[in-house]
């Protein structure tokens, strides 16, 4: 009796459909992973962009915190450390310093909600440098608010804390600025 | 400074008659300057002539001002007519008689508002009239308002009693008047009166006289607008409030302080019954009429002003109650102001409303004509300002000081006018002067009061015989209603300016005509009453006043004052500004002073400073005001210390007498130093100068010893001319911790710094009370006085009722930390070294390092470290400059001695009459001598009398500059000059004082080397040289101190010098190192056309393009800038005189100055007071840069150049002070602030902030 060849031709089958399977299931993986991956990217387009918006929102406070800074004549302000001005001697200033707490930060004006952040981003300014001595001040010698001579250069560090549309993208940026003129606490 | 090179003798050469010409007690010796006593920045003024006519027509007694008829009650509601008028809210007896009772009588006895209460209990069905509205302020606007504080006039009754809260069981009729009686305003009286309505007339009971019982007369009713139409209804809800103890306490606004408010209309403060009922019972005494109300409102007025002469009249021209105009001294109580208020109290309202002619009557009497209302014959100016006894029937002053004198009337009246007519025709019709009339003041009516306004404003009242030139300033209602061509329209003819008030009573007008041209349509005021009210509006408006309507007590006061701020004006400042650069409880503030010369008093003020330099107009405290609250009329709890020079170790005692010693006490027991026998009065003098006021001449009952009268708000802090506050905070300085400063870790500056950061924020002022005083900078609180002992013998002229002003302490404070052993070991110390200014000489130091030392004047008295004066060295003088306090090279102890470097000062004792530089050391004083070695050094010039043009002036050191040339903090080099024109080094770079040395660098001649001398008193800058050794010495001359100053012509320069430092140099070996020939002259032009309002000038910009002492002239030693500026487009000088005599700034590259133009002493001119200038202090030339931002956008582009162009040329180097005279400025930020005599502020943003390190310096993202 010969064999039949039906059963090979079911091993066949059956072959065909465990590859048919394997493959449905390669594809299914790769259809899977490949979405996974679009989704993947396009979560790190989105991240990339709140970052960058974070950044950008960052950067014009930071414009705007330096434009506040040239308008200012009296440092007086800042030696109150509240409200986001800070004196640059005040050891707990960073201890104190509380991005929730709306009285211990400044807000931006010109970047709100309606620019695509979920938060106007917060900036504080630090004193950090009297009004440097000229070369006239310390050669014309004067006494208590003497006139004489000033307008050296006193300087502020500005920290500006930038969000983008969500919360979780944060953006610090620091600056160093210089302001000439202000009336400090030095009368040298 | 024109002796110095003038050909006529000196006015006070002349020996015997200069002790006769100067109202001084210190003869002048020959040749000395005559220093001011006043300050120069403001003239005196002429008082102007302030004619009050006050209504006393017999409807001035009324209780009552509605919107009726005439302001009466009328029953039945809607009647006119007189005879159904009521014209008081409470009964007052004998009402038979006409005054002295208290209800007029003519009116009838029958005029007493019957009450609705009784009304009601006899059957009169309600609204009964709407009675009740005549005790509810809101009909009857001069009925008592429970939220209004009434205080008691201001003045003193007929016996001489000061008018106080009244007794409220006896409540006076008429304060004035005590023996009219008064009323228990705590018991039901009953009163008789008539019923008007109709109900009554029908009922037999209520017909003709009925009597009111249950009347409790202190009493108000509450309105309620039941049918919300804003319209005090007869119908609306109201509620009777009786003032008895079961009906309080109540709540009443803020502004009753008397119950504890706060002033605050907004908030509400709770009323006891004894507040309320002495409230009503002030109300009752001194408000209840018409009348007694305007007589509260002039002595409110009248009471704290100084700088008028004022006279009264009333319209029916009462000849027991009107009076001249006078000067009105400081107090209500005594002299002038007594007799004038004298007279207004003693009116009595009784006649009709005859307003025209009596107008009339008062412009002739400012015009000197017959027929005027005192009835006195016609007469021409003949008044000198300066001396009453030539005062003649004419108000107005002789030439100068008439031909600026401005004449005003202030018309108050509650009706409309009748009487017969002025005569004067249609005035303002457009045909007398068109200049003044037509147009908007045009009527078709004759004779109106209208018409008499403009007949006595567009007139020249003194022309033709004994005529006055017309130099009457303008003020803006002048200005703004002119219809003529004169442009600027600055000054005009001898005129009358009207007010008018009404006082109840409204007109058909509600506004002014909107400008002087456009024709209006004025009603005639022949058709009615409302049309006559009309006519105090048009008079206003054709006498260039205020037409003012006021229905209730308090517009009526404050509608006088508006008026009598906008007349008088007398204050001023030649204090420059001070901020505090350090951090207060809250912000930034800066501190104003101030003087009164009409009071001899002044205040130092604090105002905040936003974070971007902007001034608030608020003010944070007024330290005269705070003063008050220290002093009272016997006791005060003030910190006053002086100076006990004569014990055996020399020391500060408390300014008490107890504590003085015998010479002191000597002095003050000398009325006027010198001249008088003592008197036993010192310890009155010494409580008076401490503030207590009880024995001033206007205080009563008459316990006062006739001293000088001090105004009782902010009078006790004298004034303060020259002297600038001084802000002392924590230790400011840095760069203070390396050698040659102490570098032991105890006494590092920086260790002092930390110890005193937190002290007790000051302000340090000198004033002309006798003290230095230092103010509480967060509050003003006075911590403590110190009244030097130089000086002491002049203080007692303080309580003279005739004193003269004269300055005490008027040099500004130097202020620095020292490191030196002032008695308690060698330590930092905060030291302050003051002196008299003007006053006189001597200097004093004080060890403020911790105030709150100074708090117990036991304790403050240690805190006096030494005094220096005439006594301890002949050759010093009156200094106007404050000294510099510095470290020098001179070492003691292994460490630097400090000391004071100042000027000698002029008018010095000394026989040679040199120019000196002093260097004082803080140290050498502490023992109680100045006759150590070493305590102090002097350098002598060598230049004397015998070098002045007369050979009698003694020279004087002017403002000392200290310079660092080496950069480590102790003084190198002074720079000074002096009164003949020489500009000094002193080189004190050496280790020993005996090295120290002195150089001539420059003699400062207008023009050239032989030219007139300038003499120089400003205190000279250095900036480096740009490419040589050495400094640009800059100096500008000028002085601005002595009564010459003011008229003094002489042309002066600002001076930029090159001192090469060479010693050994050629030039400088000759002792002369910069000449006139190589000198670059730069020169301002004054543009014609303004700038934002700014009337400015350029400057030209020479080169210097190579510098050198020999050689061609080519090569240059410097640079001048002659002030002799041309008027624009034309020739001459326009402004001969004009000195650079402010502080030298030197900031973002720049030179800042302020110019003061001087004011002839003829008080009529008016005039630009100076210039703020700032160019390139390298070349004196304009530089490339533009300097200010004129039109305050915060750009420098050429929109802030001469016809918005660019180019040098077209740079504004200066600005004018188009009226008053600028004082030293300060910076905020980079903006250039200035305080001017007339007390305003200027402040101008500069193009100072140039630097490398501005802008962003570093950037970086914070990686999280």
């Amino acid at each position: 009796m010969s064999m039949m060849p039906t059963a090979p031709a079911r091993q066949q089958q059956g072959a065909v459909l465990i590859i048919s399977m394997i493959i449905l299931l390669l594809l299914t993986i790769l259809g899977v992973t490949s979405m996974q991956g679009t989704n993947l990217e396009e979560r790190m387009a989105g991240n990339m962009r709140d970052r960058h918006v974070a950044f950008e929102s960052a950067e014009a406070t930071l414009a705007e915190a330096e434009a506040f800074l040239d308008t200012i004549a009296v440092t007086s302000a800042f030696r109150d450390n509240t409200a986001g001005l800070y004196d640059g001697t005040y050891l707990d200033l960073w201890k104190t310093v509380d991005w929730a707490d709306a009285t211990k930060y400044r807000s931006a004006a010109n970047i709100t909600t309606s620019h695509g952040v979920s938060t106007a981003p917060k900036y504080i300014i630090e004193y950090i440098s009297e009004p440097s001595s000229t070369s006239e001040s310390k050669t014309n010698l004067d006494n208590y608010g003497g006139t004489s001579a000033g307008g050296g250069v006193a300087l502020f560090r500005i920290t500006v804390r930038g969000t983008g549309g969500s919360d979780n993208s944060v953006v610090f940026l620091q600056t160093v600025y210089g302001v000439s003129g202000v009336t400090g606490s030095n009368n040298l | 400074m024109s002796f110095l090179h003038m050909q006529r003798p000196h006015k006070l050469f002349s020996g015997t008659t200069a002790a006769l010409l100067v109202i001084s007690s210190t003869q002048l010796a020959a040749g000395n300057l005559d220093i001011a006593n006043n300050a120069l920045e403001i003239s005196t003024g002429v008082e102007p002539n302030i004619m009050l006519l006050a209504d006393d027509s017999g409807s001035m007694d009324l209780g009552l001002v509605t919107t009726e008829a005439r302001g009466e009650l009328h029953l039945p509601e809607g009647s006119s007519s007189t005879s159904n008028a009521y014209k008081y809210t409470h009964p007052a007896p004998g009402a038979t008689g006409d005054y002295p009772a208290p209800n007029r009588g003519s009116f009838g006895r029958d005029n007493v508002v019957p009450t609705q209460e009784f009304l009601a209990a006899e059957g009169i069905a309600a609204p009964q009239g709407g009675v009740w509205r005549a005790w509810n302020h809101n009909y009857n606007k001069i009925y008592y308002n429970p939220d209004v504080e009434y205080t008691p006039w201001e003045g003193q009754d007929v016996n001489g009693a000061k008018y106080t809260d009244v007794n409220v069981n006896n409540a006076p009729y008429n304060p004035y008047r005590p023996s009219d009686g008064g009323l228990d305003l705590t018991a039901s009286i009953s009163y008789d009166t008539d019923c008007k309505l109709t109900d009554c007339l029908n009922d037999d009971d209520l017909d003709g006289t009925i009597t009111v019982t249950g009347f409790y007369p202190a009493r108000y009713y509450t309105w309620t607008d039941t049918d919300a139409d804003s319209v005090v209804d007869a119908d609306d809800a109201h509620t009777l409030i009786e003032i008895r103890s079961s009906n309080f306490p109540k709540n009443r606004a803020g502004t009753r302080t008397d119950c504890g408010g706060n002033g605050d209309a907004a908030s509400t403060t709770s009323c006891s019954y004894a507040n309320e009922i002495q409230n009503f019972a002030n109300w009752f005494s001194y408000f209840r009429k018409r009348d007694l109300t305007a007589k509260s409102a002039f002595s409110k007025v009248i009471e704290p002003t100084t700088s008028a002469r004022i006279g009264f009249a009333t319209i029916n021209n009462n000849a027991t109650n009107r009076i001249k105009a006078e000067s009105m001294n400081v107090s209500i109580n005594s002299g002038n102001k007594l007799a004038l208020i004298d007279e207004i109290f003693s009116t009595i309202p009784n006649g009709s409303t005859p307003l025209r002619q009596n107008l009339r009557d008062v412009g002739r009497y400012f015009e000197c004509v017959t027929g005027n209302i005192f009835g006195l014959s016609a007469e021409s100016p003949a008044e000198d300002p300066e001396d009453p006894s030539t005062a003649n029937n004419c108000p107005i002053f002789k030439a100068p000081a008439g031909s600026c004198q401005q004449n005003y009337t202030v018309l108050m009246t509650d009706g409309d006018w009748n009487g017969s007519s002025p005569s004067v025709n249609n005035t303002d019709g457009g045909t007398s002067n068109s200049d003044f009339d037509g147009g908007s003041f045009a009527d078709t009516s004759s004779d109106t009061l209208a018409d008499v306004a403009m007949h006595y404003y567009e007139r020249d009242l003194h022309s033709g015989t004994g005529s006055l030139d017309n130099n009457v300033p303008t003020t803006a209602r002048d200005r703004n209603l002119y219809r003529g061509s004169t442009d600027p329209f600055e000054s005009m003819h001898q005129h009358m300016a009207t007010y008018t008030i009404g006082f109840g009573v409204n007109g058909t007008l509600t506004a002014n005509p909107t400008d002087a041209n456009t024709a209006f349509s004025w009603p005639d005021p022949t058709d009615g009453a409302a049309e006559k009210i009309d006519d105090l509006r048009h008079a206003a408006w054709n006498g260039r006043g205020q037409f003012l309507s006021a229905s209730d007590p308090g517009t009526l006061t404050s509608s006088l004052e508006d008026i009598f701020s906008e007349i008088t004006a007398g204050t001023g400042a030649a204090s420059s500004v001070a901020f505090n650069t350090q951090n207060l409880e809250s912000g930034a503030l800066v501190f104003r002073a101030f003087f009164d010369t009409n009071t001899n008093t002044g205040s130092l003020i604090a105002q905040d400073v936003s974070i971007t330099g902007q001034i608030s107009s608020s003010v944070r405290w007024n330290a005269a005001e705070e003063l008050d609250s220290k002093t009272s009329a016997s006791s005060d709890s003030r910190e006053i210390i002086t100076y006990d020079d004569l014990a055996t170790t020399p020391a500060g005692i408390p300014f008490q007498w107890s504590d003085l010693n015998a010479t002191q006490q000597g002095q003050l027991n000398t009325p006027v130093a010198g001249s008088t026998p003592p008197d036993p009065l010192g310890e009155e003098r010494l409580e008076y100068l401490r503030g207590q006021s009880e024995k001033e001449a206007g205080k009563k009952p008459a316990t006062n010893e006739n001293f000088r009268d001090r105004p009782l708000v902010g009078g006790k802090l004298g004034d303060i001319v020259h002297s600038t506050p001084v802000f002392v905070g924590e230790p400011p300085f840095s760069n203070r911790d390396q050698a040659p400063f102490p570098i032991t870790t105890a006494d590092l500056y920086s260790a002092f710094e930390d110890s005193y950061r937190n002290r007790r924020e000051m302000v340090y002022i000198g004033a002309n009370d006798g003290m230095l005083h230092g103010f509480d900078a967060n509050d003003g609180e006075e911590v403590f006085a110190y009244v030097p002992n130089i000086g002491f013998d002049q203080l007692s002229k303080l309580t003279d009722p005739n004193y003269n002003h004269r300055y005490f302490v008027d040099l500004s404070p130097a202020v620095n930390d020292v490191y030196a052993n002032l008695g308690g070991g060698a330590k930092w110390n905060t030291v302050l070294v003051g002196g008299r200014g003007a006053g006189g000489p001597g200097f004093f130091a004080l060890d403020i390092t911790d105030p709150t030392e100074l708090d117990t004047e036991a304790e403050a008295a240690d805190k006096v470290l030494w005094e220096f004066t005439q006594a301890d060295d002949s050759n010093l003088g009156t200094p106007i400059t404050e000294p510099s306090i510095v470290m020098t090279n001179i070492s003691s102890g292994g460490q630097r001695r400090w000391a004071a470097i100042f000027g000698n000062g002029y008018n010095s004792a000394s026989t040679d009459g040199n120019a000196e530089l002093f260097i004082v050391f803080l140290d050498g004083g502490v023992d109680g001598d100045w006759t150590d070695t070493g305590d102090y050094i002097k350098i002598s010039t060598g230049n004397g009398k015998a070098q002045s043009a007369d050979t009698t002036t003694p020279n004087s050191l002017g403002g000392v500059r200290s310079i660092d040339t080496d950069q480590d903090g102790s003084v190198d080099v002074v720079y000074a000059g002096d009164l003949q024109g020489n500009v000094y080094r002193f080189d004190l770079s050496a280790t020993t004082t005996s090295s120290w040395n002195m150089q001539t660098l420059f003699t400062a001649k207008y023009g050239s080397d032989s030219g007139p001398v300038q003499p120089i008193t400003n205190r000279p800058i250095v900036v480096k040289h740009p490419t040589e050794a050495g400094y640009l010495v800059i100096v500008g001359t000028g002085s601005y101190f002595t009564t010459d100053d003011i008229s003094d012509t002489s042309i002066q320069s600002i001076y930029g010098l090159w001192d090469d430092f060479s010693a050994a140099s050629d030039s400088i070996s000759t002792n002369k190192v910069v000449s006139h020939d190589r000198l670059v002259e730069q020169s301002f032009t004054n543009q014609a056309t303004t700038i934002s309002g700014f009337t400015v000038r350029t400057l030209t910009n020479n080169t210097i393009s190579q510098w050198g002492h020999t050689g061609g002239t080519v090569k240059k030693e410097g640079w001048v800038i002659n002030l002799d500026v041309p008027p624009a487009g034309g020739t001459g000088v326009e402004f001969p005189g004009e000195r650079a005599v402010r502080n030298f700034i030197l900031r973002g590259g720049l030179l800042f100055v302020n110019t003061v133009i001087p004011k002839s002493s003829s008080a009529c001119t008016v005039g630009p007071g100076g210039f703020e200038l700032g160019f390139n202090p390298i070349n004196g030339g304009s530089g490339s840069d533009i300097v200010f931002d004129l039109n305050n956008d915060g750009n420098f582009n050429e929109s802030d150049n001469v016809s918005g162009a660019d180019g040098d040329a077209n740079i504004v180097t200066g600005i004018r002070f188009d009226e008053s005279t600028p004082t030293d400025s300060s910076f905020i930020g980079n903006r250039k602030v200035t305080q001017t005599s007339d007390k305003s502020i200027r402040s101008v943003g500069t193009n100072t902030g140039n630097d490398n390190a501005v802008g962003r310096n570093s950037w970086r993202e914070l990686d999280l």
